[in-house]
């Protein structure tokens, strides 16, 4: 390993010890730390066991166990991960294979089991391929929080251990936008309930940042969703361009009717503002429901209520088989909750998809010592999906890209309901969705359905008939 | 900067008490804008001897103490800051009389002024004499804990209450100088404002001659 100096703007020495100034932070350094780093020149390029030799001649052998390798080894990852020092040869997340899948696989089980011995890469699995299977999945972040637990190269423990770093930044981040959002939601008399992300990470692990960063997803009662859209608006997030805006227009009321969500933007952060946990509301606990068996969570300092652990297994069982199990994240995440003991007051049981999420994730991660009875009847319904799901984790993307083939979103989604053992009148709300999409109704100015609808039907007419002839080489006229 | 109570303004609510509440911190943010990289702003409550100029810098994170401490010590020593001080590469401690944030009602901050307040508002600048990094404890027990602090550790302490710090070339020479000038820089560990006065009257000298 290889290291030269990251982007130290500045520097102050006293005693042996130094504070760098390093993306826009101040990191003090320990007497070895700020030798290591003299070590390293302006300009130059410092090897690890070189610097190992500096760190041996100043302070002479450790006391034992200690190895002085080791500690150097430690020290300069550390110093990697805070942008003190870069690698100069990092690794560079390559494409995953199905060994590195397996592999991550196995690290997962590993590190969801009681088993406190350290989990070794295989050999055939290189740091790149492994990197690349963690961000396919979204684990990275969960598996760069466990190092202590797994044996890995050099390099792959310094790419780990940056992004926990800068998910650290980002949540701390994150966890303010939460407190402004709901801050802008309390003074508009909108109860929130924060869901996802930092709120299901802090709930499932302990630790606001152990998933990683990302959206902000805040569920509020139906009747609210105009007042907290204008609230959050006025906060300074912007209003989706691709959603009808609040009001008396038939678009909006079709909206809010057969939609579940809408998203708004600022510069630092995305709120998915949810008036219902999952498209197919009829499955769906009501929101005042929910609010009843809250939980508040302390994220940022500020207090954050969020869904009951039991919901929240619910819904990320749900959530993961809409995804057809494709990431491991998801089942993870199932596993956690299944695995607290806290998390089993259940209220109803849980419907068939999320049963079978429950199946999956024990037949993929282990048996939970404290889960009750119903978790063997989810591993039986789940046997005959296995298969599919592992094939799945081989090939699916980081990101789910919607078939182009028309037709394929409606069909999936009626699958799903069928699989979540959705209510027959799901199917109307559905198809009207499907036909009508809240993004082509977006200029529609009436309100009234006799006059809208038959405009919207119109225009997705003619954007069918348009990608027809484009697909079959004809000219494109819409 | 527009205000009003029609929607458009960049501070606008039908409530006069909301377009306070939110008036005052966007004016501090643009103040502070315009002055970044020229002075080091501390999110600090800043006095000054009215006497002998010397000042002092009393740091700490928002809802921790800076307006309290401002307004029970800002009637015997000259009131500078309870939000920003803003300070010259020269060690000159500029006044920022902001309105002191008031909290009266559940929904909103009062926004008072200082002379309302009954503070001592003659001054405009004073002399970097003295910083504190103010922790309250309502447990406190006894007279306030006083800690100097090593100049690496106060960066780091320092660092996260001052806005804009990277835009100077070497931000970190900039801090140490400015610790430097104050005799480096303490944690003080106390419970009610009141008990702050000695220690100030200690480090930034007697009122009367």
């Amino acid at each position: 390993m290889r290291v030269r100096r990251g982007d130290v703007r500045d520097a102050v020495y006293e005693d042996g010890r130094a504070a760098v100034y390093v993306d826009d932070q101040v990191i003090v350094l320990s007497e070895m730390a700020t030798v290591i780093l003299d070590t390293v020149q302006d300009n130059g390029t410092a090897r690890l066991d070189d610097i190992t030799q500096v760190v041996l001649d100043e302070f002479g052998p450790p006391p034992r166990p200690g190895d002085a390798a080791e500690m150097t080894r430690n020290q300069v990852l550390d110093l990697i991960a805070h942008g003190v020092l870069v690698d100069d040869d990092p690794i560079v997340a390559t494409a995953p294979t199905q060994r590195s899948t397996e592999a991550l696989k196995d690290a997962l089980r590993h590190l969801r089991s009681s088993d406190h011995t350290r989990w070794q890469i295989p050999e055939d699995v290189t740091p790149g391929e492994f990197l690349a299977s963690g961000r396919q999945h979204h684990v990275t972040s969960l598996v760069a929080h466990h190092i202590d637990r797994l044996v890995l190269p050099s390099d792959l423990e310094s790419a780990l251990r940056m992004t926990t770093t800068r998910t650290d930044a980002s949540v701390r981040l994150l966890a303010g936008e939460l407190g402004r959002a709901l801050d802008a939601l309390d003074r508009a008399g909108v109860r929130a309930l924060a869901i996802k992300g930092l709120a299901l990470s802090a709930q499932a692990y302990g630790d606001s940042t152990v998933r990683g960063a990302g959206d902000l997803d805040l569920v509020v009662p139906p009747a609210d969703v105009a007042t907290a859209h204008k609230a959050l608006v006025e906060a300074g997030w912007r209003h989706d361009p691709a959603h009808p805006i609040p009001g008396s227009s038939w678009a909006w009321r079709h909206a809010l009717r057969t939609g579940y969500e809408l998203t708004l933007e600022s510069d630092t952060s995305v709120v998915d503002l949810h008036w219902h946990l999952s498209p197919m509301k009829s499955t769906c606990p009501s929101f005042d429901d929910l609010w009843k068996r809250r939980e508040v969570l302390n994220l940022g300092h500020r207090e954050v209520s969020t869904l009951s652990r039991y919901d929240a297994l619910a819904h990320s069982a749900a959530h993961s088989a809409k995804d057809e199990w494709r990431w491991m994240r998801s089942l993870v995440d199932v596993h956690a909750l299944a695995s607290d003991s806290r998390t089993w007051h259940a209220d109803r049981p849980l419907r068939h998809d999320e049963l079978v999420t429950l199946g999956l994730s024990v037949l993929a991660l282990g048996r939970p010592d404290c889960a009750p009875p119903v978790v063997d009847h989810a591993v039986r319904l789940a046997q005959p999906y296995w298969d599919d799901s592992t094939a799945l984790h081989l090939h699916t993307l980081q990101t789910h890209v919607s078939p182009a083939t028309p037709g394929t979103t409606l069909i999936r989604t009626l699958r799903g309901s069928w699989r979540s053992r959705s209510a027959i009148t799901e199917v109307p709300r559905v198809l009207s969705r499907s036909l009508l999409p809240t993004w082509l109704t977006v200029d529609e100015p009436s309100t009234t359905v006799l006059v809208a609808a038959p405009r919207v039907m119109a225009r997705r007419i003619r954007l069918m008939i348009g990608r027809l002839a484009r697909s079959r080489g004809g000219p494109q006229r819409l | 900067m527009t205000v009003s109570f029609e929607p458009g303004a960049d501070v606008h609510s039908p409530d006069i008490n909301e377009i306070m509440h939110t008036l005052s911190p966007t004016v501090t943010r643009e103040v502070i804008g315009a002055q970044a990289g020229r002075l080091v702003m501390l999110h600090a409550a800043a006095l000054a001897n009215p006497r002998t100029g010397a000042a002092a810098v009393l740091v700490a994170p928002s809802g921790t103490g800076k307006t309290t401490a401002a307004m029970t010590l800002g009637r015997t020593l000259a009131y500078l800051s309870d939000e920003t001080a803003g300070i010259t590469e020269g060690g000159d401690v500029l006044a920022y009389r902001k309105p002191l944030s008031v909290i009266e009602s559940p929904l909103f901050k009062t926004q008072r002024a200082p002379s309302e307040m009954g503070l001592i508002t003659e001054a405009n600048a004073g002399r970097l004499a003295a910083l504190y990094i103010l922790e309250r404890d309502h447990e406190h027990q006894g007279f306030p804990v006083v800690v100097a602090l090593d100049t690496i550790d106060a960066l780091a302490e320092l660092a996260p209450q001052v806005s804009f710090l990277g835009k100077f070339d070497r931000p970190l020479q900039r801090l140490a100088d400015l610790l430097h000038r104050a005799g480096g820089a303490k944690r003080v560990t106390y419970r009610d404002a009141e008990e702050l006065a000695p220690l100030l009257a200690r480090d930034l000298g007697h009122l009367t001659s």
